[in-house]
């Protein structure tokens, strides 16, 4: 048992408002992800279980979506902006740096399972580039002081 | 004609409510290219190759999700069409491999075909193509996705045929589309095959080369085959095929769609089954029995031996040592010649061609006796019905195409199934079905008490089904032991769920009853059909079918195998009739059916014998004496393709040419009479089964000049027109259904007779017998690819017994009866109930058969850990 009991009740009660239950199986993985931050096929067998739908039509509709993260990320997940305004005033170089003072890579998860840097596409924030969204938040008009203060921070919280 | 008409380039053309553009325009032979599009499946639009014009629509339209509508004016053909499917196919062949040459699909192809119909020459785009690479290490991208399936990617053109034949087609779920784009991958659920009854027609059905199997590919080139319409044999569900041949070799076999049997969907087992024609126990050639050892011989030397010694038995003994048995796979025309060989040359009765019943008078005889006949249902029947009761049968492997029409009424009519059996069986999967698990041998407790759930119940419309109070409290009276509290705890089903089947039976409006082959292994065979028709009186409208075991058993029956019965189903007053026709003297009417020839052959009154195309040894529920009794005959003369056990005892074997050799007919469960096509000319030496009845009357004196299946057939004709008002040419086009006598109900309930099964403290467990996955009766075993899906026989334990006798899968258990004991590994199924164990028929080595007495009732058995 993955997901929690609130949850299943959730996509249950979710369920009831489509004329066909198939239809709900996109909120039910919302659902399954903002929990538990991803999505495995053991999710899936269970949102199938409580939608009363075949195993494979979610995990179809799971892989369709790709920004549904198949695997577990870091508490933090720090998205850098690569457009051309962030790009200009040295976003490659702040990933770098990223990377560099967390010891990873693009798209992996730090050892303690706190960060996780991936470079995403503009997010609308280019008057005050270069920046970047960590969970639901922006950061913005960063410098490396401004992002070794930040991660301090996140690693002191935990 | 049509509701309406539409213009189609021109052309009028008659379309009905409903009907999409493409179908109107296809039925009038006007042909619009198609990749996503399959008939029996819901339009997607996904390829966009059908693009046509409709006046007044701004833009294009797709053919096969567009409704025709009165007046449409539709241009297939025109400029703006050709240049949008260009288009259409630069996008799909952007990123297809164009590796035509060492593709499989290649001569056949969907795509092929249409590209070099409306595509370009070049491409305008210049992006590298998309690989979906399956090893680094390889310069191919297959990927075995089953045990026959390989796939490759990269071919895929995302019309996702194949995903929707899965689910919409077959109701199964295990194969789907991943990811999107050109990132697109078919693929089974993780950790899983594709590897479901249905699988191989997703092979068929995929447009280009990306789903490909083991048994067809890279083996031959499709245009240097030949095709021959052929009907398959492995169930009585009649499927109609394409044998694909070349060098008198068959390299396949693909679905021939006839919308009235199978639509165009078949099951692997006839996909794969054609395999056993070059099964390597084939026999090749004649055999003699020499000093206790089968040596090969010519045809006339068996041919001369049969005569000199048939004719010295005969000048000694009268034609009643003699007996015959044919198995229900022959053809109408082998078992009429069998039988008229037996009757007028051999001059014996004792014909008979149900080898696998235990008890001794079977349907046809003291069933239609007491009035009570299945009647005559077929498959427009299932798409009529909104209630399916299956009653003991494992309809999923019994007869798969069946099982599958029942899914679609399921799934397109919101009908409902109520499944009655003592172990859950496959159809229940995702139909929603109602499961009534029983326990074993106590069928009619749960039929009797749903019959009473009905009648007591206070909204029962007596009137309605033409049910008087009197008839209601007589079939009260005379079942006491079997009314509901007492039917519930019996059996061992919940009352309330009896109530809950009988009411809806009640109130449903059309009502088909099937039951199947576990229930001519029961006990209480002919109880249980006068239960069902007590069944089948509660309802508004309903019918009963029972569905007869092998391809060919109605055939068998009609055409005169049986002891009491001349062909047409007639009664000693045709003997007159046929011994004109036969132009000879005919010997008594009746005669021993199969359990009554095996004991007179133990009391050495019969002694010589002829078997046609049927393994007794294997198949007879009590293998072991009819070994010994078969041993004891002075002279067996087995005719049969393979050598199997049966063979093994025999002082002569003639080799049998097998259904892809034989020319023929054949007679489906609906009463279909079908004909095959051979597909090749006789392999080895062996000849086919009207040649060698021709031969062997000729050699013993009595020609019929009837050694092809059309000449043999044209008698029939000629003296059963009654019954068979078919010409032979007529089934080159389309089978004819052959319309069973009916039979008027008596008024009011049967009465039932019931004494529960006593139980065996020495061996505990309940024996059931079936199929193993991907298979169907003794045959199958001989076919490869169908040994990919289940290799090795197995003893089927339930969860608790397993635990009880501390057996794990794989675990060597020993398996005994009173009459015999057989030795297999054990697998344990979830599904099954406590105290039963369950022994697939199909493989040679474990043989149910040998746990079977003949005098025991019930078949009990012990299973001991090794």
């Amino acid at each position: 048992m993955i997901l929690s009991n609130d949850t299943k009740s959730k996509i249950g009660e979710y369920a009831k408002k489509y004329p066909k239950v198939k239809s709900a199986i996109l909120p039910a993985l919302h659902y399954a992800y903002e929990e538990q931050g991803y999505l495995d096929d053991s999710m899936y067998e269970e949102i199938a279980q409580v939608l009363g739908v075949k195993f494979i039509e979610v995990a179809e509709a799971a892989s369709f979506y790709t920004m549904f993260p198949k695997q577990k990320r870091g508490k933090y997940y720090i998205q850098v902006c690569r457009n051309i305004s962030c790009a200009l005033l040295g976003s490659h170089h702040l990933t770098q740096y990223l990377l560099q003072k967390l010891g990873t890579k693009l798209g992996e998860t730090t050892k303690d399972h706190l960060f996780t840097v991936v470079e995403v596409e503009c997010l609308g924030s280019c008057c005050s580039a270069p920046m970047m969204q960590v969970n639901d938040k922006y950061y913005e008009n960063l410098t490396l002081a401004k992002v070794d203060q930040l991660i301090d921070e996140w690693r002191a919280a935990k | 004609m049509g509701d309406f008409n539409i213009t189609v380039n021109g052309k009028t053309v008659p379309a009905v409510k409903g009907q999409t553009v493409l179908q109107a325009a296809l039925a009038a032979g006007i042909d619009i290219p198609v990749f996503c599009w399959h008939p029996q499946l819901v339009p997607v639009g996904a390829c966009r190759i059908c693009l046509v014009e409709i006046e007044k629509f701004p833009k294009l339209q797709v053919a096969c999700a567009t409704p025709a509508a009165d007046g449409m004016v539709v241009m297939t053909e025109s400029p703006k069409v050709v240049k949008a499917r260009q288009g259409v196919l630069e996008f799909i062949l952007a990123h297809h491999p164009l590796d035509c040459p060492t593709c499989d699909k290649g001569g056949e192809c969907d795509l092929q075909d249409v590209t070099f119909k409306y595509g370009l020459d070049y491409s305008r785009l210049q992006e590298p193509k998309h690989r979906n690479i399956v090893d680094e290490n390889s310069t191919f991208d297959d990927l075995q996705i089953g045990p026959e399936i390989i796939r490759n990617q990269n071919r895929c053109i995302h019309c996702y045929r194949c995903t929707r034949i899965v689910d919409e087609a077959c109701f199964e779920d295990d194969l789907g589309a991943y990811q999107r784009g050109y990132h697109t991958e078919i693929l089974p659920p993780p950790h899983r095959e594709i590897r479901n009854l249905y699988s191989g027609n997703v092979v068929e059905y995929c447009p280009v080369g990306a789903l490909t199997n083991d048994d067809w590919r890279y083996k031959v080139r499709v245009w240097l085959t030949k095709q021959a319409k052929s009907v398959c044999t492995h169930c009585p569900d009649g499927c109609n095929l394409t044998h694909w041949t070349f060098h008198n070799k068959i390299f396949r076999a693909t679905s021939r769609p006839n919308e009235n049997i199978d639509r165009g969907f078949i099951c692997d087992i006839g996909r794969y089954g054609y395999q056993q024609v070059a099964s390597s126990d084939r026999l090749k050639q004649p055999m003699i029995k020499k000093n206790g050892e089968l040596i090969e011989a010519t045809w006339e030397e068996a041919l001369n031996l049969i005569k000199t010694q048939v004719s010295e038995l005969k000048s000694k003994l009268s034609g009643n040592a003699f007996f015959g048995l044919i198995g229900e796979t022959s053809t109408n025309e082998e078992i009429y010649s069998f039988q008229r060989f037996l009757r007028r040359v051999i001059g014996t009765s004792h014909i008979d061609s149900r080898i696998n019943r235990k008890r001794r008078l079977t349907f046809g005889e003291e069933v239609t006796s007491r009035a009570i006949a299945p009647d005559h249902v077929s498959y427009q029947d299932i798409d009529k019905a909104d209630t399916f009761v299956v009653y003991a049968s494992d309809l999923h492997s019994e007869n798969p195409i069946t099982a599958l029409r029942i899914k679609r009424g399921v799934r397109y009519r919101d009908a409902k199934i109520i499944i009655i059996n003592s172990r859950s069986t496959h159809l229940g999967v995702r139909t929603g079905a109602t499961n009534l698990l029983h326990k074993p041998g106590t069928g009619l407790a749960v039929l009797t008490g749903i019959v009473d759930a009905a009648v007591s119940s206070t909204t029962f419309d007596k009137s309605a089904v033409g049910l008087s109070d009197q008839q209601i409290s007589e079939f009260k009276q005379a079942h006491t032991e079997l009314l509901l509290p007492k039917a519930a705890a019996m059996s061992g089903v919940g009352e309330s769920d009896l109530r809950a089947v009988a009411d809806s039976l009640v109130r449903s409006s059309n009502v088909v009853i099937f039951c199947g082959a576990d229930f001519s292994r029961y006990p209480y065979r002919d109880e249980e059909l006068l239960a069902l028709d007590n069944l089948r009186r509660i309802c508004k409208s309903a019918k009963l079918a029972v569905l007869p075991e092998s391809s060919n058993s109605v055939g068998a029956e009609l055409l005169g195998a049986y002891p009491n019965q001349y062909p047409g189903g007639k009664g000693s007053d045709a003997k007159s009739k046929f011994e004109d026709l036969w132009r000879g003297p005919l010997p008594d009417f009746s005669g021993k059916d199969m359990i009554g020839i095996l004991e007179a052959i133990n009391e050495d009154e019969i002694e010589c014998g002829f078997i046609f195309n049927a393994d007794p040894v294997r198949v007879f529920p009590d293998g072991n004496y009819a070994d010994a009794v078969l041993e004891k005959l002075k002279l067996l003369v087995v005719v049969d393709s393979f050598m199997t056990e049966t063979a093994r005892l025999a002082d002569v074997i003639l080799p049998l040419s097998t259904f892809a050799e034989t020319e023929g007919t054949r007679t489906n469960w609906e009463g279909r009479i079908q004909y095959t096509q051979s597909a090749i000319k006789p392999m080895f030496d062996s000849k086919p089964g009207c040649e060698i009845l021709e031969l062997l009357a000729d050699r013993l004196g009595v020609s019929f000049g009837q050694g092809r299946p059309s000449e043999v057939y044209g008698e029939l004709n000629k003296s059963l027109g009654d019954v068979l008002p078919v010409r032979y040419e007529m089934f080159k086009s389309e089978g004819a259904i052959y319309d069973r006598p009916k039979h008027q109900p008596k008024p009011g309930f049967n009465r039932v007779a019931y004494n529960a099964i006593p139980s065996d403290r020495e061996y505990p467990n309940f024996l059931t017998v079936g199929n193993a996955d991907h298979h169907r009766g003794p045959n199958t075993e001989r076919n490869p690819s169908l040994l990919k899906f289940t290799g090795d026989p197995f003893v089927g334990l339930s969860e608790i017994d397993a635990k009880e006798l501390m057996i794990s899968d794989g675990d060597l258990v020993k398996v005994e009866s009173r009459t015999g004991k057989v030795v297999g590994n054990a697998r344990v199924i979830a599904e099954l109930p406590g105290k039963v164990v369950f022994l697939p028929e199909n493989f040679r080595e474990l043989r149910p058969n040998l746990l079977m007495g003949l005098k025991e009732k019930f078949d009990h058995v012990k299973v001991t850990k090794m």
